[in-house]
């Protein structure tokens, strides 16, 4: 299985990508996990593979051999989208996050239209997941974004990931004390995506 | 975190792993990425275990405090990035000859792609102009076996041992078996042996002649080493090392090639084990050498075929690039292209729109942008014809749009030295900036040389409390070492000032027009040929702002956009680049979940439009 995760330096796409290597290890997997650490992390791209089956050699993915792309900005997914491998699974979360240096040369920021059209080229399974509207709706700490997301991803049933493991790997890096708003953050993030299905133009 | 479980770890978290399993007492690094966790996880278990970490003021004096104690019957770590390896092989060269009491392992962390880094320069090369032993592991797991064996190895052959990692397996986790920790509370000793541990010419000329004989010995014993395998028995092989393996297997598994193909697996890089690389050589119609960087294993068989005369034809860098970082997809159209296969590229997927790139940049708030502000602001005032020799550190990302405040930066320290050159021979005012940081770590030498040989420049020294860029780790001006204890700070001013220079003022930069004005101070100095002008720019790096006021420390102002007199014209954002502000709605909005109330965007703000918020 081959997830790769994408976003902006700050997001958090570290502990999501840590999350799922440590359910991959609690379901029995070898896993890889690369992260981008350094330079990057200071607003710039961040993209983090995840691979885990029976005999995993190297931490980084093919291009064009992605299950699925999870990007937490809209940029940023089509950024990542030569690594989908065709009729892959991509959750985008809706957040918009222009990049200085775009506004400074003039180039349009992509919506998530288009971004939608883009990735419709290769795949049905597009999943736009609002997050923020989440949080608000149900009054979340703006910290659980990515344990909303990694419960969309889990309702997609591809993620290849348990159910279990995956809360038990949650509790284990967000303490006891984050329990329950993270499991009700899961919760919310896979009602959401049942209910709203996968996204068109 | 005890017995036989299996966890997740990074591949530098099995390195530390592997020191503590293997009974390491002393560790000394200077941050670099990507080496920095192995110290920061090292200097977290200090305690618990009863080991020495330290954060040293650069990597030479690393190695030197780490290979004391290996003096003192200790074993003993140094880690650091592979250009921390430069800086320390003045030491590193000698050590060799001097050899080790307690095991003495140093941690080479490359970086091929310079992902965080100012060049990519491939640290196997040490291996025979060091005549040190390296080896290489290709995962987390192997990564903890590796470095323990590197122990093993050192004080068995009484020499230093060099483990290099790159940035893909230093940050890439994997499966890890723990092993149990020692528990051997052991105190140095220290017996003197002065012919052994003196480098004086009628010394050193016998022990290089021990060290050639070391050398030998060792290349013996590694052609039985446990970590290089051979897998399969065909007439076509291919030889790799580190990530290259892992991408090796990867692409035969997709070429479904597993059986056509033997691989030989090499961990122990050098002294390369000419015997065993012979017996793999013997016989095979065709021999492909994937590795990263430089074609160190290739040209090694090559003049080993050719003493030999095995006339196997050996490939390497003709399939396999000399520059970057391999990828998986690089290593499979590389060995394809080896056996003659074609490939059907699967993802024939073009993007239609444009995506626009997203490079790092400086933090919400950061210092350095308003110190850069500051020195263009004060050279357009004086309307001087300014150049900026700049240094290694966040700092760096003043290098583009729309600050463009750095003309030259090489690596650290240089800022200085380069700018007594060019205070001599540009015929321009010169301006340079260096962390507080990088300034201790090599600038010093060269801010004397500016007394010594006077030099008129400006010298601006970006003082945010730590280092930065590698992920916060104390500096000499912290005032915390590694381990956590409160020590006495060195202050830059007084380093200046012990370096004869009279002009050293000190600003903080969130007050603009005072900062504008001392740099103006300072040009005018220069101008007048009065030697060296230093204005230390000093505040806390805007992430431990926002952490202090977070936790209740401090009390940070916010700054707010006024809808009513934004009339979008995005001049902030195009001015100063800061990414907490988001163009929304036709306007801009501040985000101030980063903002720390720097303040810059009202000063550039032409509707006078951004208002303080006290929080
Ligand atoms: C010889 C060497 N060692 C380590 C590094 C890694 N490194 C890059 S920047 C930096 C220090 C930055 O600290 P400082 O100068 O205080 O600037 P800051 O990032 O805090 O702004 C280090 C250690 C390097 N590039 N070269």
């Amino acid at each position: 299985m081959n997830i790769l995760l994408s976003g902006v330096g700050g997001q958090g796409i570290l502990t999501l990508a840590e999350l799922l290597g440590d359910a991959a290890i609690l379901d029995g997997y070898e896993v890889r996990v690369s992260e981008v650490h350094g330079m990057a992390q200071r607003g710039g791209q961040v993209v983090c593979h995840v691979r885990f089956g029976k005999n995993v050699y190297s931490p980084l993915i093919i291009e064009g051999a992605s299950d699925m792309l999870i990007s937490l900005e809209v940029l940023e997914s089509l950024r990542a989208a030569r690594y989908l491998k065709h009729e892959g699974v991509v959750i985008i979360n809706s957040l918009e996050l222009p990049p200085p240096l775009a506004i400074i040369k003039g180039i349009k920021y992509p919506s998530i239209n288009d971004a939608i059209k883009e990735f419709m080229k290769i795949t049905k399974k597009i999943y736009v997941i609002n997050s923020m509207e989440i949080i608000k709706r149900n009054r979340l700490p703006a910290a659980t974004i990515n344990t909303i997301i990694l419960g969309s991803a889990w309702a997609t049933g591809e993620l290849g990931l348990s159910r279990d493991s995956l809360i038990k790997a949650m509790i284990r890096r967000f303490g006891e004390k984050w329990k329950d708003i993270n499991i009700k953050a899961f919760e919310e993030g896979a009602k959401y995506l049942s209910e709203t299905g996968v996204a068109k133009v | 975190m005890n017995g036989e479980e299996i966890v997740l770890m990074l591949g530098n978290e099995a390195i530390a792993r592997g020191a503590l399993e293997a009974g390491v007492r002393v560790a000394a690094g200077y941050p670099g990425t990507p080496s920095s966790e192995i110290i920061e996880v090292l200097a977290e278990w200090a305690k618990e275990h009863g080991i020495y970490v330290e954060w040293s003021t650069n990597e030479k004096v690393a190695v030197e405090v780490a290979l004391a104690a290996s003096f003192c019957n200790l074993r003993s770590l140094a880690a650091m990035k592979h250009v921390g390896v430069n800086v320390a092989s003045d030491t590193l060269f000698t050590a060799t000859y001097t050899g080790v009491r307690g095991g003495f392992v140093i941690i080479s962390a490359d970086d091929p792609s310079c992902h965080s880094s100012q060049n990519e320069q491939d640290n196997r090369l040490y291996g025979p102009h060091m005549y040190i032993p390296i080896l290489e592991p290709h995962s987390p797991q192997e990564a903890k076996d590796i470095t323990m064996y590197s122990f093993e190895l050192s004080e068995k052959f009484k020499i230093p041992v060099m483990v290099r990692t790159t940035t893909r397996l230093s940050h890439s986790r994997g499966n890890v078996r723990l092993g149990p920790i020692p528990n051997i509370a052991k105190e140095g000793t220290f017996e003197r042996s002065p012919e052994e541990m003196s480098c004086l010419p009628s010394n050193a000329r016998k022990m290089r002649v021990k060290l050639i004989e070391k050398i030998k010995s060792i290349e013996e014993y590694f052609n039985d080493s446990p970590f290089n395998c051979i897998n399969g028995d065909s007439k076509v092989g291919i030889i790799a090392s580190g990530l290259a393996y892992a991408y090796t297997m990867e692409a035969l598994r997709a070429l479904k090639a597993e059986e056509k193909v033997s691989v030989l697996k090499l961990s122990t890089l050098y002294p390369l084990p000419k015997k065993l690389l012979a017996s793999f050589l013997e016989g095979k119609e065709k021999v492909l050498v994937v590795e990263e960087l430089e074609p160190f294993i290739e040209s090694y068989v090559k003049a080993i075929c050719c003493e030999l005369g095995i006339d196997s034809r050996v490939e390497g860098k003709n399939l396999i690039p000399l520059a970057g970082e391999l990828t998986p997809l690089i290593v499979l159209e590389g060995i394809a292209s080896f056996l003659g296969e074609k490939l059907v590229s699967k993802s024939g997927f073009k993007l239609e729109v444009e995506v626009p790139p997203r490079p790092p940049v400086l933090c919400a708030g950061c210092p350095h942008r308003s110190t850069f502000y500051a020195i263009k602001s004060a050279v357009r005032k004086m309307k001087v014809d300014a150049i900026y020799p700049s240094d290694i550190g966040c700092y760096g990302l003043g290098f583009y749009q729309p600050l463009e405040a750095i003309d030259i930066s090489l690596c650290m320290g240089a800022s200085i030295g380069i700018a007594c050159g060019l205070s001599k021979f540009s015929g321009k005012i010169v301006i340079a900036t260096i962390g507080d940081s990088t300034f201790m770590h090599a600038g010093i030498p060269a801010l004397i040389n500016a007394t010594f040989n006077p030099s008129n420049f400006i010298l601006v020294i970006l003082d945010n409390g730590l280092v930065a860029m590698t992920g916060h780790q104390p500096s000499p001006v912290t005032g915390v070492n590694a381990m956590g204890e409160k020590v006495k700070v060195v202050l830059p001013e007084d380093l200046v000032k012990a370096c004869s220079i009279s002009f050293c003022k000190i600003v903080d930069p969130y007050y603009l027009e005072a900062t504008i004005s001392t740099i103006m101070e300072a040009i005018e100095h220069v101008q007048k040929g009065l030697g060296p002008a230093v204005v230390i720019s000093r505040r806390k790096c805007a992430l431990t702002l926002l952490r202090e006021a977070r936790d209740g420390k401090i009390k940070i102002a916010k700054n707010r956009v006024d809808e009513e007199k934004c009339v979008g014209c995005l001049a902030c954002i195009k001015l100063i680049g800061c990414p907490a502000l988001l163009p929304f709605n036709g306007k801009v909005i501040i985000d101030e979940s980063i903002c720390t109330g720097c303040g810059l965007c009202g000063h550039v703000c032409p509707f006078k439009a951004v208002m303080r918020v006290e929080t």
